[in-house]
């Protein structure tokens, strides 16, 4: 247990590994919605997402008997998330046009804008990263997912990735230029 | 954060993703599968003792990581602990095989399980690589390679169903064994004298979606202590370096190989475990 008496990762994968299906069916449950957020940027949609990470799940519980306790575990659920991914998109007819797309409803992180012209002026950037973001290749849109919106640190990054350690902020640095890039276009050819 | 930053993580937070509830999908498909692979009630006995095997994998696991490498009485406990499945395996087979009389004696038929009991006797070769295994092949070669670089094996043994060891003649030739068992049926105990020899890894291999294997590092001849389980019988003797992994749930042992950088890079291209079984 942690310090607020939830059990940790690493508890539920020995419960799992001795055959506490329901252990299992928490730790499904604790990074089920993170799963398919992963999923639906490496493959550039939300269809499928749902697919990727239950076939992602079952082939986590396949391995979960050699998983190491000394790594963190939600760096390696993300790799078998995005390798699954990766092969479904293969055999799809559909993965040259993919995208991502807005919520209808706000977020927990959404801005708070001070009027209707400040809303408008986020609403109209995000529209273009979103743009600019469907122009990036699954790996920057990755990389910049987990520094970001997971905040990994680099260590579980290159755990992520599936790279060496030493690599990760250069590759961050360039799919961070590569979307500032993406971000200008989208814009000039916008005016 | 920077606007784009702040930007990024608001368009991320905000897709239009499914509201998924995902559990009771994964645990029936889970369940299908096992049931595919014959895991009914009637094997009740023989997925307990599975349990019982990836607890104890798991539970090294969950020791390991709130170890340093550095010597201390959790690492010994720990290292006793690791090596239960291929030792005792190893004994089992001097006593079924042909090579039994390579094997010391038993030295306290009672149980005197003390790390380093007989630390004076001569310290024989570990026993999968005597002479008289070598000069006796029981198999023909396997279809499987099992170390790519080594080369198809000079000889193969096969323990009664229950796992296979390869042997290779080195090139000073030294032999090098590798062993892979099922953990569900490892029956014995065993303890390990040098828990200050003891290191451990863990080893990766394609496909990538694999976890690293955890895996025991032993540098020195160090004495083994076997109980084996249903004999009352207690065998005591040396062994080599060794490197210990654990793929899924067979185990590997190889050994043969002095230096841990090329045990590792062996191990790294030995085909999977249950492959090498499949061949059975």
């Amino acid at each position: 247990m942690d310090r607020s008496g939830t059990e940790t990762d690493h508890e539920l994968i020995v419960k799992a590994v001795a055959g506490d299906v329901a252990a299992f069916g928490r730790l499904v449950a604790r990074y089920q919605q993170d799963a398919v957020r992963i999923a639906a940027v490496a493959l550039g949609t939300a269809s499928d997402a749902d697919d990727v990470v239950q076939d992602s799940f079952v082939k986590v519980h396949r391995a979960l008997s050699g998983f190491d306790l000394t790594v963190p575990f939600r760096p390696w659920l993300y790799r078998v998330v995005v390798n699954t991914a990766r092969t479904r998109q293969r055999s799809s007819s559909r993965r040259n046009n993919l995208r991502l797309r807005f919520a209808s409803s706000s977020g927990r992180s959404e801005a708070v804008a001070d009027g209707p012209d400040d809303i408008a002026v986020h609403l109209d950037q995000r529209r273009q990263l979103v743009d600019a973001l469907n122009q990036l290749s699954p790996d920057d849109r990755l990389i910049l997912t987990y520094r970001w919106y997971e905040q990994l640190s680099e260590a579980e990054i290159a755990e992520a990735l599936d790279c060496p350690a030493g690599t990760v902020k250069s590759r961050l640095s360039r799919a961070m230029q590569r979307l500032r890039t993406e971000v200008e276009q989208t814009k000039m050819s916008e005016q | 954060m920077s606007n784009l930053e702040q930007n990024f993580v608001a368009v991320i937070d905000n897709l239009d993703l499914p509201d998924v509830d995902l559990v009771d999908d994964v645990l029936d498909q889970i369940a299908a599968t096992n049931a595919r692979a014959g895991n009914s009630p009637d094997n009740s006995r023989r997925a307990d003792r599975r349990r019982r095997m990836l607890v104890a994998v798991a539970a090294t696991a969950a020791l390991v990581m709130a170890l340093t490498l550095t010597v201390t009485p959790v690492g010994e406990a720990v290292a006793n602990w690791f090596g239960i499945g291929a030792t005792a395996f190893d004994v089992d087979d001097r006593h079924d095989g042909g090579a039994a009389d390579t094997a010391p004696p038993p030295t306290e038929a009672d149980g005197d399980s003390t790390p380093g009991s007989n630390q004076s006797d001569p310290v024989p070769p570990p026993p999968s690589l005597s002479e008289d295994a070598l000069g006796d092949p029981v198999e023909p070669m396997p279809a499987v390679t099992a170390v790519a670089s080594l080369g198809p094996p000079d000889a193969v043994f096969d323990h009664a169903g229950r796992g296979r060891s390869f042997l290779w003649r080195d090139v000073d030739g030294s032999p090098v064994v590798l062993s892979a068992r099922r953990t569900e049926s490892v029956l014995s105990t065993k303890t390990l004298a040098a828990a200050d020899q003891v290191e451990f890894l863990s080893i990766r291999t394609e496909p990538d979606e694999q976890p690293p294997m955890p895996a025991v590092w032993i540098s020195e001849p160090h004495e083994l202590n076997v109980a084996v389980d249903g004999m009352n019988l207690e065998l005591a003797f040396s062994a080599g370096p060794v490197l210990i992994w654990i793929d899924n749930d067979v185990e590997l042992r190889l050994e043969g190989v002095a230096d841990k950088g090329r045990a590792l890079a062996l191990a790294a291209e030995t085909t999977r475990g249950t492959q090498l079984l499949a061949a059975e």
